[in-house]
């Protein structure tokens, strides 16, 4: 607390050497080496203890007074600006505050609330209860991805591709994040692959851990992470199935079809896009024997892949 | 990660913005700590202030009675800005927000997030959200809960394959995983349950107003900010059949999406989960949807029925039908 009130009250950088001489708890003999040692760590500790709660601290030589570095606050970035919300606008930031699931995210949440009302404006005095509420994923990366897009630290975790017989391990500068349709992405610089890359956060089957410095690269301007990931997923145009349903069966088979006919005695002919294969296989798998899909022959083999897994139900 | 110092920190400038002073009981309560604890920061905050520490130079904060003000902040007059993993958490959850229909006035969700960029001295472009909910009349089933009358619909149940008629109490709408589901009292099942908003063929408001069992009120916890259950498992009792699967690491979606009694990691990413179903023609349904991505440990006759269908199906075509 001293460290930062003492920093903030100069304008000038203050050194190490005269930080331990001025500030209550740090005093010690410089020339006793462990003591020194002690206070170098126990300095460290606190300067990464005051960032984390987003005190900006500089770090430069002033010309003309010092050789070695020293450390200041500007007020200008170390304030909360002025802030006012009306009370439509705090009742959304006060929903917004209770959406997370992931216990860092909602301390996240929780910090910035305490500040804005250590600023004076309380912002759960206006919550509202709405008809909708909103469940946006509880996947444990989000929040260390998160944490990594905004001091710029690469990433390490492994990852199970939709194509992948086993995880593998991959390293990230992650640019952005994005939900689409309900699902979490993440985008960036794939350290191993030299490349540009997007990764489904629920095929990440580790924890995600930072690694390397802070502010370790740059985000490039023009990146959209949303369009990226939309690109990748939406890559295949939609393909046509046509399958065979048993008459009076499979109603969700026949629900989904924007064509039916012709009717056999067999069952009733119906047609319908699609584009994920896999999940549209395993779809018309669980109808069993009231579905018979008859094209496209992808989709055949696929189907029949699914349904000889199932076939081979034993231990 | 709430730290001493952080608090310390919002400390002096909470009592600076309420300049007649707070009763130390409700600036615990304010901060989430005991009164003991406010007690030894407040008097921690008494020994600290600018080089020099003279009188003068002291943070200086008075007790009147029980009331707590500030009389020299020592230049602390407002809150640290915001760190960029908080404003980045809270102005994420502000961008899916915008993107749910029926939750808060759009406007006022821009706005808000204009502000807090400003607070936080820097704009997070870097989230964005897009299409919560593949369903587009989410409007329309806000005003029905708005209204609070009860409806009829016409549900096609996935789990069994099958449409069918029913009166419900409607709760709310719960956007989760692309989908919004209605929550609501059925009256047909007598319990709570949530219907997918696109497998609801048609919705008739009846002219009475919507009832919530009491007890059935809590259970759907208007309030709560628990997960979802869009499974059909979602509310459960104990005389449900259990069942144990053993899933592969593609199948990790089902311990996120149902609710398990137990989840047993093994190795190489595969799970064994034991979980509750409704009944054993919905399991059958289910784990054939998984497309051999899970087995049936148990029970046997759940293994037997998803086995032969899986047989039956193959039948079908090792000996293909002659063309139409």
């Amino acid at each position: 607390m001293n460290l930062v009130l003492c920093l903030l009250s100069s304008r000038r950088f203050q050194t190490a050497s005269k930080i331990a001489r001025t500030v209550p708890g740090y005093e010690h003999d410089p020339d006793d080496k462990r003591a020194h040692e002690a206070f170098q760590r126990k300095f460290e500790r606190d300067k990464a203890e005051l960032r984390r709660i987003g005190v900006p601290l500089q770090s430069g030589v002033d010309p003309y007074y010092e050789t070695e570095p020293g450390y200041r606050i500007a007020r200008s970035d170390f304030e909360l600006p002025q802030i006012a919300f009306t009370d439509a606008e705090a009742a959304v930031v006060a929903a917004a505050a209770r959406l997370w699931q992931q216990p860092e995210l909602q301390s996240g949440t929780a910090q910035a609330l305490r500040k804005l009302r250590a600023a004076g404006i309380d912002v759960e005095s206006h919550a509202a209860v709405f008809p909708v509420k909103a469940l946006p994923g509880a996947e444990a990366a989000l929040a260390p991805l998160l944490e990594s897009i905004a001091s710029r630290r690469a990433v390490a975790f492994d990852y199970l591709g939709a194509r992948d017989e086993a995880a593998q391990h991959r390293r990230l500068q992650p640019w952005g994040c994005a939900a689409w349709r309900g699902r979490w992405y993440v985008a960036g610089y794939d350290l191993d692959r030299g490349a540009q890359r997007c990764f489904r956060l629920t095929r990440i089957t580790s924890r995600v851990r930072l690694h390397g410095p802070e502010d370790a690269y740059a985000i490039p301007d023009d990146v959209d992470v949303l369009a990226f990931v939309s690109e990748t997923e939406d890559r295949q145009p939609p393909s046509r199935a046509r399958v065979l349903v048993r008459p009076r069966a499979a109603w969700g088979v026949r629900r989904r079809a924007d064509q039916i006919g012709p009717r056999r005695p067999d069952g009733d002919e119906v047609r319908f896009s699609y584009t994920d294969a896999p999940y549209t296989a395993s779809w018309l798998a669980s109808f069993g024997a009231d579905v018979l899909v008859l094209e496209p022959p992808e989709l055949v083999k696929e189907t029949i892949a699914c349904l000889q897994s199932l076939a081979e139900e034993r231990e | 990660m709430s730290s001493r110092l952080a608090r310390l920190l919002n400390l002096v400038p909470h009592l600076v913005a309420r300049p007649d002073g707070v009763p130390i009981r409700e600036l615990a309560d304010d901060f989430g700590v005991s009164l003991t604890q406010i007690r030894a920061d407040l008097t921690l905050l008494w020994m600290c202030g600018l080089p020099g520490y003279g009188p003068g130079d002291l943070i200086d904060i008075a007790f009147d009675a029980d009331t707590v003000r500030v009389n020299f902040a020592a230049g602390m007059d407002r809150p640290v800005r915001l760190a960029g993993h908080e404003a980045l958490a809270l102005s994420v959850a502000l961008r899916v927000l915008a993107d749910t229909p029926g939750v808060g006035d759009r406007a006022a969700i821009a706005s808000a997030l204009d502000k807090l960029a400003a607070a936080a001295g820097r704009e997070d472009t870097e989230v964005s959200v897009r299409e919560t909910v593949v369903e587009s009349d989410v409007e329309r089933y806000a005003a029905l809960i708005e209204s609070g009358k009860a409806a009829r619909i016409t549900y096609y149940s996935a789990g069994r394959d099958t449409t069918s008629e029913r009166v419900i109490d409607p709760v709310e709408v719960v956007a989760a995983d692309g989908h919004a589901y209605l929550r609501a009292w059925c009256r047909t099942a007598q319990e709570v349950r949530q219907f997918r908003l696109d497998r609801i063929d048609a919705c008739t408001v009846i002219d009475e107003p919507a009832v919530l069992p009491a007890e059935a009120a809590e259970r759907a916890g208007r309030t709560s900010t628990g997960p979802g259950e869009p499974g059909p498992t979602a509310f459960l009792a104990a005389e449900l059949p259990l069942i144990e699967l053993r899933l592969s690491p593609a199948a990790k979606g089902v311990v996120d999406s149902y609710p398990c009694e137990e989840v047993i990691g093994e190795a190489d990413g595969y799970r064994r989960v034991t979980m509750r179903v409704r009944d054993l023609t919905w399991a059958r349904r289910f784990v054939l949807g998984l497309g051999g991505e899970a087995r049936v440990l148990a029970p046997e006759e759940l293994r037997e029925e998803v086995r032969s269908a899986a047989v039956a199906a193959l039948d079908r075509y090792a000996d293909p039908p002659a063309g139409p």
